[in-house]
């Protein structure tokens, strides 16, 4: 009687494990490393086809360049090294935070920590980073991040309306066919290009750095 | 702490490591020698055949099945662990599909990579653990019997290639990659989740360890067929299941070697990659084609097993013999050298040019012949029969020839040139091989694990209504899904995608209520299994699969 | 004994000859003039003449389509427009974007019976006329990785 029962326990035990299996590799294979820091970084040796330095004055207001408009919106060609620059300018703590998508996503790469961009005002610190993937991003401070918000728009075709002034300098070659044309093809390396877009009231409304 | 230190301390750990091994190797010896002279006493080869069959309790689905090594006990292993694989691979399998159920990626939005990695998973852990596991079970557990086997040898040697088997296996699903079952590089080189998944190497090591270990499987059966029959059964006697395994496992040691090697070469390019990444004159394209080499041969592997196992089980529901016996040998063993020569219609549009694509198209209706024979074998002895008994088994097998000719024609559509550049790459091909695969070899496999349940479960009937259930909802799932996907698939929706045009989504839905079916049927077998273990033993542990010289009395056709 | 010998033949043949049939369509099929497969680009397979070349390039994850003409080099992406009842040479090869390796990928045109795979290393041909105006799709359908479903586009094919 007790070898049966051990037996038909035995049995049912044949189950019970498929069912744990189961569970156990589901578990394991779901949580699968989807992206490294929100798709920000990609472990192998990126091509760098250009190098690009972009100042960002940190302000808990917002971020500017240089008492300029507010939170610019930052165009960046594909597959550049990107300086970034931070100047403390209130002496508050802030970080440069960019994360993938038109709003601040818990996927995130910190790029510059409270404990780098130090509370003295006038201090500069660096990070460089290169955005391999076309895209929007938002990058923030994570300590203010309702005013210091703003975008960065990774490989957009700076349409031929919005450039009104420097486009001169370039001798790009647009064709009108191309929704996504890889301006960074045609630009020289080691090249910074600042253009801006005015409104009707000569404003700046948007600086864009190529 | 200083290094002498940690060196002290490490040796101090490791002599009492070794000590406590030595020990345990000891007292493992202490029993076996015991074990082996009570089996010489009693006029065995082997001990564990004695003890299988003489001590009660250590048959059936029991863990004694991983300690003893006779062919049966390692056949109860491969059974269970491909079992336990099946349905691992299976839920993969629904969830997978049940994320497909938006256009744009719902479950896995953001984490599209979570879909890549279960269908790797799904397709390798189902053709290598469950397909090639369940053949290979069923090989080991009935050609001792079939056979009249005396002398049960090899049993260690088989012990370790199960071994390195499961734990080829295992490696695959702990390395979480999302490459494809075939592997091909330089995506598999791309050790990030943008690629083929940070630990893809460990799925190489995996695959290589499966190969290995089915390998020296192979050669101890081939051994067995060959060598270690009974006196009366000679070859031109023997049952037509181990002329299929006989072929399944020459076919096997044939095409696996330019695997194996172009598994060695892809490790190789991972540290300095020279073959496979298309520079330096070197081209992805040569893995391809000896991937395929072995891939194509491979989709036999898990056929010509089930259909050596149709012809067993057909007579045991008809109470007639096969029709033509000679004509069923020659079947199978045809299939073996043809299916040597079409793998390049995998790659008919890879740049092989219009010769070689005529040349693989020939062939590969050239191939159809074999399992038109087959196929006609299987109708005419139903044809013959005055009489069939249409229980679980008998219906998993008639369902199975159904959806082979459905897979049979889909595929020699899919083999003219013309219509390969519309369907290659799509879902039409994933119907088409699940059309077989489900029919076929996961179908004859159930039919097989249903006739010898009371072996299996040491005495103890299944339960009819939760089988027929079991099946039902297998058939109608698998025809939904396949059916779905393969007219979505000749309308250009591709496959391995996690998200899809909006206006394949009809197909996609009726292929995800298909699978999702096929899912609800599976759990039925997993509760008759269960249910039945629970149950007192109430007829004896024996099969009429096993008894494959006797036919059953017109009177009583069939039984389980 | 005999009659299943005779039937069994029976069968055997009438499987032969709708195999034989069939094999022979597939042969006249591919003699037509619409018909061509992928074929690797050598120096004994160049590209046809009288086409419009059309340089198709996989990257992960998207196709790139460049033209050249009188005005110079245009590129598209995950998108062409064609000109119906003209022949283009697609010249299909896989380039390494912001990524590790090329990897393989495969161009597919469902709606024309078009599909040409862009290996590393190697220049596929595939020539083809579109003969209906409208927008179809364009697929990849050899995984290449992450975002392997984001590989698509439209062809828009004008009068």
């Amino acid at each position: 009687m007790v070898e049966k029962e051990k037996k038909s326990i035995r049995g049912a035990a044949y189950g019970i494990i498929i069912i744990l299996l189961i569970a156990l590799s589901l578990t394991f294979v779901l949580s699968a490393p989807t992206q490294t820091a929100g798709g920000l970084t990609d472990p192998s040796n990126l091509p760098v086809k250009g190098y690009m330095n972009i100042t960002l004055w940190a302000d808990a207001a917002g971020w500017d360049t240089n008492h300029g408009p507010v939170n610019p919106t930052l165009y960046i060609p594909l597959d550049y090294m990107v300086n970034f620059t931070v100047i403390e300018e209130d002496g508050l703590p802030h970080t440069l935070t960019i994360n993938k998508g038109p709003k601040e996503d818990s996927a995130t790469l910190t790029l510059l920590t409270t404990g780098q961009i130090t509370q003295i005002i006038g201090h500069k610190s660096h990070a460089s980073y290169e955005f391999f993937e076309p895209g929007v991003y938002t990058y923030w401070c994570t300590v203010h991040p309702t005013t210091m918000v703003g975008q960065v728009i990774v490989n957009s075709t700076a349409s031929n309306s919005t450039a009104n002034s420097s486009a001169s300098l370039c001798n790009c070659v647009h064709s009108n066919n191309n929704e996504f044309n890889k301006i960074s093809s045609l630009l020289p390396l080691q090249s910074l290009v600042e253009m801006a877009k005015a409104n009707i009231n000569n404003q700046v409304m948007t600086t864009m750095v190529l | 702490m200083s290094a002498t230190i940690l060196l002290l301390e490490v040796s101090i750990i490791l002599s009492f490591v070794f000590v406590i091994l030595f020990f345990m190797y000891y007292k493992y010896l202490t029993v076996k020698t015991e074990m082996d002279n009570i089996a010489d006493e009693n006029n065995y080869y082997d001990s564990s055949s004695y003890f299988r069959e003489k001590r009660k309790g250590t048959g059936a689905l029991s863990t004694s099945a991983f300690v003893l090594t006779d062919s049966k006990s390692i056949g109860l292993r491969y059974l269970m662990t491909s079992l336990v694989f099946f349905f691992i691979a299976g839920t993969f399998g629904v969830i997978m599909r049940v994320s497909l159920i938006e256009p744009t990626p719902t479950l896995f939005a953001h984490r599209e990579v979570l879909y890549d990695i279960l269908t790797t998973e799904h397709s390798i852990l189902m053709i290598y653990m469950w397909a090639v596991g369940s053949a290979f079970g069923l090989a080991y557990y009935l050609l001792p019997t079939f056979l009249k086997v005396k002398n049960d040898r090899y049993g260690n040697i088989s012990s370790w290639a199960y071994w390195i088997y499961l734990l080829g296996g295992v490696f695959i699903l702990l390395s979480r990659t999302s490459t494809r079952w075939y592997y091909y590089p330089p995506l598999a080189l791309q050790l990030n989740p943008y690629g083929a998944g940070a630990m893809n190497w460990l799925a190489v090591i995996g695959m290589e360890m499966i190969f290995i270990g089915i390998a020296i499987a192979s050669i101890t059966v081939i051994r067995m067929i060959i060598f270690d029959r009974g006196q009366d059964v000679p070859m031109t006697k023997m049952p037509l299941f181990a002329w299929g395994v006989l072929f399944t496992l020459i076919m096997f040691l044939a095409s696996a070697p330019f695997m194996m090697a172009a598994l060695v070469m892809l490790f190789y390019d991972f540290f300095n990659p020279i073959f496979f990444t298309g520079v330096n004159g070197s081209s992805p394209i040569s893995f391809a084609e000896l991937f395929w080499v072995w891939g194509h041969p491979i989709v036999y592997i898990a056929i010509l097993p089930q259909f050596g196992l149709i012809y067993e089980i057909i007579p045991k529901f008809t109470g007639k013999k096969v029709f033509s016996y000679s004509s069923g040998v020659f079947a199978l063993g045809l299939l073996m050298p043809l299916s040597e020569l079409v793998w390049g219609h995998h790659l008919l549009n890879s740049g092989l040019g219009l010769a070689w694509g005529l040349f693989f198209t020939t062939a590969s209706f050239a191939v159809t012949v074999p399992s038109a024979i087959t196929v006609f074998n299987y109708i005419a002895t139903m044809w013959s029969a005055e009489k069939i008994r249409l229980t679980v088994p008998m219906l998993f097998v008639i369902n199975g020839i159904f959806d082979f000719i459905i897979g049979g024609i889909t595929g020699v559509m899919q083999s003219m040139l013309v219509i390969n550049e519309e369907v290659h790459g799509t879902y039409w091909v994933t119907g088409h091989f699940h059309f077989i695969f489900m029919g076929i070899t996961t179908g004859i496999a159930f039919a097989a694990i249903y006739m010898i349940w009371p072996s299996l479960t040491s005495g103890r009937k299944y339960d009819q209504r939760l089988a027929n259930w079991h099946f039902t909802l297998t058939a109608i799932g698998s025809f939904v899904m396949s059916i779905g996907w393969t007219v979505g698939g000749f309308l250009g929706m591709p496959r391995y995608v996690s998200g899809y045009f909006a206006r394949f989504q009809v197909y996609q839905d009726i292929a995800i209520a298909g699978g999702v079916i096929i899912g609800i049927g599976q759990l039925f077998f997993l509760a008759n299994l269960i249910k039945s273990l629970l149950e007192e033993p109430s007829t004896s542990p024996s099969n009429v699969l096993e008894d494959v010289y006797k036919l059953p009395s017109p009177g009583a056709v069939g039984g389980e | 004994m005999n009659s299943k010998i005779k039937v069994e033949a029976l069968w055997i043949i009438g499987v032969l000859i709708v195999l034989v049939v069939a094999a022979g369509i597939n042969i006249y099929t591919t003699e037509s003039p619409n018909f061509t497969v992928a074929t690797k680009e050598t120096a004994s397979t160049p590209i046809p003449k009288n086409t419009t070349v059309v340089y198709v390039q996989g990257e992960q994850w998207a196709w790139l389509f460049t033209t050249y003409n009188s005005t110079g080099k245009h590129t598209t992406t995950d998108g062409v427009t064609l000109v119906v009842n003209h022949t283009y040479t697609f010249v299909v090869s896989s380039i390494k974007g912001s990524h590790q390796f090329a990897v393989i990928h495969d161009l597919y045109i469902p709606q024309f019976d078009v599909q040409a795979y862009a290996v590393p290393g190697q220049n596929n041909t595939i020539t083809f006329t579109p003969i209906h105006t409208g927008t179809f799709i364009i697929e990849c359908v050899e995984y290449c990785g992450y975002l392997h479903y984001e590989m698509r586009g439209y062809l828009t094919v004008v009068a």
